[in-house]
């Protein structure tokens, strides 16, 4: 792997981050003391401008940096919480939104990312005046005071000959106990320069029996050759500067500078001089001159030349700790998930796929071999399989709540422009579908949703002349019904007006004069291209485009749509989708010789076609059990010669819709994998796919929405001639 | 860490088998009952991680004996112990012989 | 035998990012997602370094640290908290349960390999 494959990783993090942010906010809206939510928030930002540092991306992580500033002060509750400040951290959202597509590879047009650019600024600017500065940075003291002093008295000061960096440690007794020994700086001092001489100190070893092994009784005198810049050497120090005395002399440095170094060394001033004479840092001469110029001189500041030295221990913040130390009982990781790659999912599935024929295969010709132990194995292959078909389908269904998180922000968005009060309500989140199909069914949720926000929830004025209540009431709904999963999208508005409706597509000659049509057929003609009743064109919808690519979106999916209504009330859109688009159990028949499979879900019960029906012309109808159950006969819809002996009936049922479909054998249940049709076919309604049996024959896969609803209008017409 | 103990002719030879670090801090008053000898030899060369308590207690060692007049060496270290000796120049002090000390300014 | 990092951080980019910079420069790395993962993968690895971050889901990594030090076969390992600018006083409260070595966040992988380098060499 490399860097920019991680940057994809980056990417589908940061949309997670950003989307759980979005969740937050919305929450902390509904309850600014939300503790958690803030905390998931600064997280969020947190994270993402960690993570986008590593990839350099500097614009990201400055804006980034300024929203979690605002964030941390909000945390620490400097700031507070309320409408505003929740929008403008939405907006901060979107924006890193944008940039994190950017950063994938995005591109947006020169005036939109102007625009951006510039609404970025000015975001700046909010998240700067919510913090309550004033934009200015926080000014870097310089330690510059000292500097030209000592520049001024250069000539006067008498340097050491010594060409290397001298430097003086001891450590604190602790530093081991923190997992710093010593030696890893020395090592890394080594990558700097060359480390020429080096005196170890070890006088401070107590006796034995009050020696702490882990504590460190070590500290150095060394001397180094580098060229190496002074805050390059010093920074080797960094981690344990706060516990370590540690003095870095320069080449060449000051001889008042080692007599400081010796006078506050803790092995005295004298044992310090020898040290140093003895590894060549300091001639006898000059060790002599400086201790003579110490006595000549006032007493030498402390800490003046030593770079950094402290030996307070930092305090203790000990209520904090405590506080801090309690395991916080959030919820459980996201990320004990594995991240895979949808394509290899695929492969896995359709992998899956090619084994369940192998084992059709097997399992028939077992069957005609007619070798009862071969049979018996050969069927407990083909359960093991189905178990591994049903978990490698499994592994590709995922939570419908993906895309409902969307609608929260949506709602609130859309309700504000449309200046409506209106409550989401989301249950059944948790329904699992296929990801493929989430996919594809957000843009249709969204248009629904839209639509029902726009045109289904009323005005307040007029919600409360109806004596409903003045906060609409939008809900989205999933679950799980007979291989299918159904949402909903529901509205407690107005409801749809079904005289308009009707007499609107008279005016457009979508409905013969005279024609009968129940209200579900009514409400169906709002999904007729161009179709629209709204009185008011809005931003938002009712455009007339729309509910007719919203029909078409869903029918893409071998799914349907269907709407309740009831004037005054309120409209429920109801999709209804198959889990999966890939594997499915069928029901295998034969028409004229040829196999097809009905998919099992739909499948209700096989009744015998009654004799006085047999080879009727074309069969309208089936009495079953005292209802009238229109029929097709798929010999004459396929137009295939029927081969003769008795016919049956495979009873359907697709929503709240039966019908018979007339067939001349039953082959019984059957794992069908569903190839999809090639371009040529697509036109070909009334086909959803084809498969291939274990014997290696195509079988045609039959849609069955659209068959019953082509039994529906057959009867329907039907009775409108007898009528 | 596993040390290893070996008396013959008044000399105790100690070999030291695994990790001398801070996780076997604990092993100092073990140490010391097992170098009370006249004559020890210390045997590195199996220690394949040391760190600075290692050495410290080595040190211990080393000054105790030499305080009570007792004969304590290093007879032989493994790379990543004579590396450290090396690193904090403490060869003379363990009464090492010292090869390689031609860069050394003096 | 290269020394092994552990790299506890709930953005995986970050921690591959990070892994892929210390296996160029000679380590072994083993990461974890959060504090609690952290300590189950010292139950299968030990660990020359631990880098981690603070904020973190289930377990951030100050409360990592102070478990971290109880446990008597990883107490001495050294640790680099990664922190933000912002984050004095909880830097603070990190040398108090002894995390000491403070990286800010966002950092280039080179600073990273340089922080890593004073404590372990590979």
């Amino acid at each position: 792997m490399n860097v920019d494959e991680v940057l994809q990783t980056f990417v589908a993090e940061a949309r997670e981050l950003l989307l759980g942010m979005e969740d937050s906010l919305l929450a902390l809206e509904q309850d600014p003391a939300d503790g958690e939510a803030i905390a998931a928030t600064f997280r969020a930002i947190h994270t993402i401008k960690g993570s986008a540092g590593l990839f350099s991306l500097d614009e990201l992580v400055a804006f980034a940096h300024v929203a979690e500033t605002l964030l941390d002060r909000v945390r620490s509750g400097q700031v507070a919480v309320n409408g505003e400040l929740i929008a403008l951290l939405l907006e901060c959202g979107d924006q890193l939104g944008l940039m994190v597509g950017q950063a994938a590879g995005e591109t947006l047009a020169e005036d939109t990312a102007a625009a951006h650019a510039a609404r970025r600024a000015d975001l700046v600017a909010a998240l700067q005046s919510h913090c309550g500065d004033t934009g200015a940075t926080v000014a870097t003291t310089a330690p510059a005071t000292d500097e030209p002093s000592r520049l001024a008295a250069e000539e006067e000061v008498e340097r050491a000959h010594n060409q290397a960096w001298h430097i003086s440690l001891r450590f604190g007794p602790d530093v081991m106990k923190l997992g710093m020994d010593p030696s890893a700086f020395l090592r890394y001092l080594g990558t700097l320069g060359t480390i020429t001489h080096i005196t170890p100190l070890w006088d401070r070893l107590p006796p034995a029996d009050e020696m702490d092994p882990e504590c460190c009784y070590l500290g150095f005198e060394l001397d180094f050759l580098s060229d190496a810049s002074r805050e390059a050497i010093d920074s080797t120090f960094d981690f344990v500067r706060d516990d370590c005395r540690i003095a870095i002399l320069p080449p060449r440095a000051a001889l008042g500078d080692y007599l400081r170094l010796m006078a506050e060394a803790p092995e005295g001033t004298d044992r310090l001089g020898e040290i140093l004479v003895a590894s060549g840092a300091l001639t006898a001469a000059e060790v002599e001159r400086a201790l003579d110029r110490q006595r000549r001189a006032a007493p030498p500041r402390l800490g003046e030349i030593l770079t950094q030295e402290a030996g307070v221990p930092p305090v203790l913040v000990q209520a904090a700790l405590d506080k801090q130390a309690k395991v916080r009982d959030s919820k459980p990781a996201a990320s004990r998930f594995v991240r895979v790659d949808a394509d290899k999912l695929e492969e896995l599935i359709n992998q899956v796929g090619e084994l369940v024929i192998a084992g059709a295969s097997a399992g028939l010709l077992a069957q005609r071999n007619g070798n009862g132990a071969l049979i018996e194995a050969v069927a407990l292959v083909e359960r093991q399989v189905e178990v591994i078909r049903d978990r490698a389908l499994s592994l590709r269904m995922v939570e419908i709540g993906e895309s409902f998180n969307r609608f929260p922000r949506v709602v609130r968005d859309v309700s504000r422009e449309l200046g409506k009060d209106i409550e989401l309500v989301i249950t059944g989140a948790e329904t699992e579908l296929d990801k493929t199909v989430v996919e594809k069914i957000g843009d249709p949720l969204m248009h629904l949703v839209r639509n029902a926000m726009d045109h289904g929830i009323e005005p307040t004025e007029a919600r409360l002349a109806a004596g409903k209540p003045a906060r609409g009431r939008l809900g989205l709904n999933a679950y799980h019904e007979s291989g299918s999963i159904v949402i909903e999208v529901a509205d407690d508005g107005g409801g749809l007006k079904r005289d308009k409706i009707l007499a609107k597509a008279r005016e457009r000659g979508l409905v013969a004069p005279g024609q009968v049509l129940d209200d579900r057929e009514v409400f169906a003609l709002i999904f007729e291209p161009g179709f629209s009743t709204a009185d008011q064109v809005t931003n938002l919808s009712g455009r007339g485009v729309g509910m007719d690519v919203v029909k078409r979106n869903i029918a893409a999916l071998r799914g349907s749509i269907d709407i309740d209504s009831r004037e005054g009330a309120g409209t429920t859109m109801r999709i209804r989708l198959p889990l999966t688009l890939a594997i499915i159990d069928g029901f295998l028949i034969q028409v004229g010789g040829s196999p097809f499979v009905v998919p099992l879900d739909l499948v209700q019960e096989c009744v015998e076609l009654p004799a006085c029906d047999q080879r009727a012309q074309p069969s309208h109808y089936l009495d079953l059990r005292g209802e009238a159950l229109p029929c097709l006969n798929l010999g004459h819809l396929l137009d295939l010669e029927s081969s003769g002996g008795r016919q049956n009936v495979v009873v359907v049922k697709y929503g709240n819709r039966r019908a018979g479909l007339v067939v001349d054998r039953l082959l019984g249940e059957f794992q069908t994998v569903i190839k999809p049709l090639g371009q040529m076919f697509r036109h070909l309604r009334g086909i959803a796919g084809s498969t291939i049996l274990g014997s290696g024959e195509v079988a045609l896969i039959l849609d069955v929405p659209p068959l019953v609803q082509q039994a529906a209008d057959q009867e329907a017409r039907r009775l409108g001639r007898l009528g | 860490m596993e040390i290893h103990c070996h008396n013959e002719g008044g000399t105790t030879r100690l070999r030291f088998q695994g990790e001398f670090n801070i996780y076997a801090a604990g092993v100092k008053a073990q140490l010391l009952t097992l170098c009370a000898g006249p004559e020890v030899q210390l045997d590195l060369a199996e220690v394949d991680e040391i760190d600075t308590v290692g050495i410290q207690l080595l040190l211990l060692l080393y000054r105790q004996a030499r305080a009570e007049n007792r004969r304590l060496t290093l007879a032989e270290c493994s790379p990543t112990v004579s590396g450290l000796i090396e690193l904090y120049g403490l060869r003379k002090a363990f009464g090492l012989t010292q090869p390689g000390d031609g860069h050394e300014r003096g | 035998m290269a020394k092994t990092i552990l790299i506890v951080d709930d953005s995986a980019s970050l921690r591959q990012v990070v892994s892929i910079a210390l296996k160029g420069a000679g380590y072994d790395t083993v990461e974890a997602c959060d504090g609690q993962d952290g300590l189950n993968k010292l139950k299968a690895h030990k660990a020359h370094l631990i880098i981690s971050d603070v904020n973190m889901p289930v377990m951030d990594g100050l409360t990592f640290v102070a478990e971290l030090k109880k446990l008597s076969e990883h107490r001495f390992t050294p640790v680099i908290m990664l922190t933000t600018e912002a984050g004095e006083a909880m830097k603070q409260r990190g040398q108090a349960v002894g995390a000491k070595a403070w990286v800010v966040k966002p950092f280039q992988p080179a600073q990273m390999l340089l922080a890593v380098a004073k404590l372990v060499q590979p």
